[in-house]
């Protein structure tokens, strides 16, 4: 008896193929596991696949190791995919992740530069100069790249224009500072936003809204062959999670126009 | 000086010099701790000083350690304000405010209050102490609260990129942290003019709680010495009464022993005072005592009688002797010399006793002598006294008896004689002179020679017959 479980697994551990998926260190392991075991789970169920998670240090890291061929499968922001097409030829596009923002199923998510309701001289990102100015971090697509790309198209330099110009990492301690008055207007993404109007109606002013920025990119190393690619792709694209359980609720394909945009707004930032 | 006043001042002195030595110990222990209360005082008011110097040591070090770091140089030139606030934080406790300013004085942020940030310091006096100097310790208000502001220009390649700023609140906690483990109470001064005062240690108000203790302390002496008073008075009262309690019977034996050996009472007195002594101290010990001297008393009493009775009769005959007879002739004679009473004596010799020695023994000697006294003591009246006077001699004293009265006895008594039957050959006889007492009579000798000399005549007139 003993002898047939032990041969079961042993074909099992055979025919099973083991994907390596790699993402950026931008939670605790603990919550990354958390984030991303549904999916993987779901993919281990519905293939032979036997799918293993390891977390890099940080975004070159992770480039590092798609060039390196050493995990099959990368997740990227948007950004710092465009950012690093170039290094990234031989990967392949397998689908963007969709999630729930302000109740609603969406691709992407925008970048909004907003002040209190209070400052009452502030009306257009013009009016923003010789204010105090609050990022997120100078990596982070929607809380500094599409703001300073809004800001520049008004003809605001963050760096001449501003009296004062912070970074404060996250988006949530953005929000704050501009609550507590240390900032003048702040530029963040749009959950920070809608959860903060939930909570305090009427406090804040939208000063402007970014082009759509598609979430979390997927993509495939020249680890994997062609048709586990296909396979792959197609259990991403048949993905379906509820919102109470994990925060990714799909996969879906984006025009590549959409990335071209990115592309232009990372040309006007000197990137 | 009684005795129990001489015994309760024996007890009384080594009492006295046990609590004079407490009295001097417990003055000298309390002067040594009041010592100990002000050295302490001085103790720990360097303990105080070493906390406030460790404080700022720690300051210091810390602002060395932030100042240093890399990441925080980068977070100064590119206003990261999320670095800065973190690197704040690891050396932030509740009584401490970590600042990091640009050159121009802006708020880069206030580790203490996270989203509190980008005002400008720059009119600030410390601030241009701070920029004039590169560093700055001095002490000033920040947000109505005194502190202790420490700072230091952080450099990067040896360009100036901001300044971090430590402050030390001065505050109630801070106060019992540097007081925790001392004698003081530690407080802020009031209306403290901080452009003259640049250590902690001169705005502080060292409350000590030394002069309470040395209050204390001086109140616990005089305590004790009020104690140790009270109880040498309570302890004297108290061994005096038990020593007056217990002593009052030795002392009251002595009394009596005292009084009988000055002859002031009799040793029948002592007796009965012993015997009263006893009786009211049963459980006592001097009960005992009392009963001893009492049966010495006795016995001295009964072995006085036996001796007076000794020396009073004679051995033999069980009649008085000379010395007793002496006695009551003379007294019988002063009386009657006296008073003119009347009374006779009788010398009486036994005939021929020589001849019974010889022929019979000293034994029938002595039988008849016996004999004879009995016949004497049996015939004489209750107020007349016989005594042997001599070997066969006897001496009778008739109380109230004239010469005829006593010639009448003197027949009397030589008829009995004459009766007397030892054993049948012998027969025994008296020869008697008397005399009544005349006031002629110069003394009891010279009336003892007349009736003598009767006696005399009367063996010269052929023996047993009566002369007077």
């Amino acid at each position: 008896m003993r002898f047939f479980i032990l041969s079961i697994f042993f074909a099992i551990s055979l025919f099973s193929k083991s994907i390596i998926i790699g993402v950026i260190h931008f939670k605790s392991a603990e919550n990354l596991t958390k984030l991303y075991s549904p999916l993987l789970e779901y993919i281990n169920k519905n293939s032979e696949y036997k799918m293993e998670l390891i977390v890099s240090r940080d975004y070159k890291h992770l480039i590092s190791l798609i060039n390196k061929n050493q995990i099959d499968i990368a997740v990227l922001g948007s950004y710092l995919y465009v950012k690093n097409l170039n290094e990234l030829e031989n990967t392949n596009y397998l689908a963007t992740s969709l999630r729930l923002i302000n109740d609603k199923i969406t691709w992407h998510y925008n970048s909004f530069i907003i002040t209190k309701m209070q400052n009452s001289e502030i009306n257009s990102i013009k009016d923003l100069k010789g204010k105090r100015f609050g990022f997120t971090d100078k990596n982070s697509t929607s809380g500094f790249l599409y703001p300073n790309y809004m800001l520049k198209e008004e003809g605001i330099d963050y760096k001449k224009d501003f009296s004062k110009y912070f970074f404060l990492k996250k988006h949530n301690r953005v929000m704050e500072a501009l609550l507590n008055d240390s900032i003048d207007a702040a530029g963040t993404f749009d959950q920070v936003v809608y959860d903060t109007q939930k909570l305090y109606a009427d406090k804040i002013k939208t000063l402007a809204i970014s082009y759509p920025i598609p979430l979390d990119v997927f993509i495939s190393t020249s680890k994997l062959n062609f048709e586990d690619t296909n396979r792959i792709k197609r259990l991403l694209l048949d993905y379906k999670a509820k919102p109470e359980i994990n925060q990714i609720l799909g996969f879906t394909k984006v025009k590549k126009n959409v990335f071209e945009d990115i592309k232009s707004i990372i040309k006007s930032n000197n990137y | 000086m009684n005795l129990y006043t001489k015994i309760f001042v024996t007890a009384l002195i080594p009492l006295i010099i046990i609590i004079v030595i407490s009295f001097i110990q417990i003055n000298h222990v309390i002067d040594n701790q009041i010592k100990n209360f002000y050295k302490k005082e001085l103790r720990d008011k360097s303990i105080i000083s070493n906390k406030i110097n460790e404080t700022i040591k720690q300051i210091y070090i810390n602002l060395n350690i932030i100042s240093s770091v890399y990441e925080v140089k980068e977070a100064f030139r590119f206003n990261d304000n999320d670095i800065l606030t973190i690197w704040g934080k690891k050396f932030l406790d509740s009584q401490k405010m970590i600042f990091f300013v640009d050159l121009n004085g802006v708020v880069l942020s206030r580790a203490h209050d996270e989203f509190k940030f980008s005002d400008s310091l720059k009119n600030s006096d410390f601030y241009t102490s701070l920029q004039t100097n590169g560093v700055l310790h001095k002490l000033t208000y920040i947000d109505n609260t005194l502190c202790l502001l420490i700072g230091k220009k952080v450099l990067q390649y040896d360009k100036s990129v901001g300044f971090i700023l430590i402050a030390q609140e001065i505050k109630s906690k801070f106060l019992e942290n540097l007081e925790d483990g001392t004698l003081f109470n530690l407080h802020v001064k009031e209306n403290i003019d901080l452009k003259k005062i640049q250590k902690v240690e001169d705005i502080l108000v060292y409350e000590s709680s030394v002069d309470k203790d040395i209050e204390t302390t001086k109140q616990l002496r005089e305590f004790l010495f009020f104690s140790l008073i009270s109880l040498v008075a309570f302890l004297s009262v108290f061994l005096f009464i038990i020593i007056k309690k217990h002593l009052k019977p030795y002392i009251k034996l002595t009394e009596i022993l005292s009084t009988f050996s000055n002859n002031k009472i009799s040793l029948m007195q002592l007796r009965k005072d012993v015997k009263q002594i006893y009786k009211t101290n049963v459980m006592h010990e001097i009960n005992s005592i009392a009963r001893a001297i009492q049966s010495m008393a006795v016995q001295v009493q009964k072995d006085k009688i036996k001796l007076q009775r000794l020396s009073q009769i004679d051995q033999l005959t069980q009649v008085y002797n000379r010395r007793k007879i002496d006695s009551i002739f003379n007294l019988k004679f002063e009386e009657a010399k006296r008073y003119n009473t009347i009374f006779s004596i009788i010398i009486l010799d036994i005939d021929y006793f020589k001849s019974i020695n010889d022929n019979y023994g000293h034994d029938m000697g002595d039988k008849v002598l016996v004999e004879i006294a009995r016949v004497l003591r049996t015939n004489i009246r209750v107020t007349d006294y016989v005594a042997r006077f001599g070997g066969e001699e006897f001496l009778i004293v008739c109380t109230k008896t004239n010469a005829a009265e006593c010639k009448k006895l003197c027949e009397k008594l030589r008829k009995k004689i004459h009766n007397i039957n030892i054993i049948d050959k012998l027969k025994i006889s008296s020869s008697f002179g008397y005399v009544e007492y005349d006031s002629n009579f110069t003394s009891k000798d010279y009336m003892f020679k007349v009736a003598d000399n009767f006696l005399y005549e009367a063996k010269n007139s052929g023996r047993d017959c009566i002369k007077g």
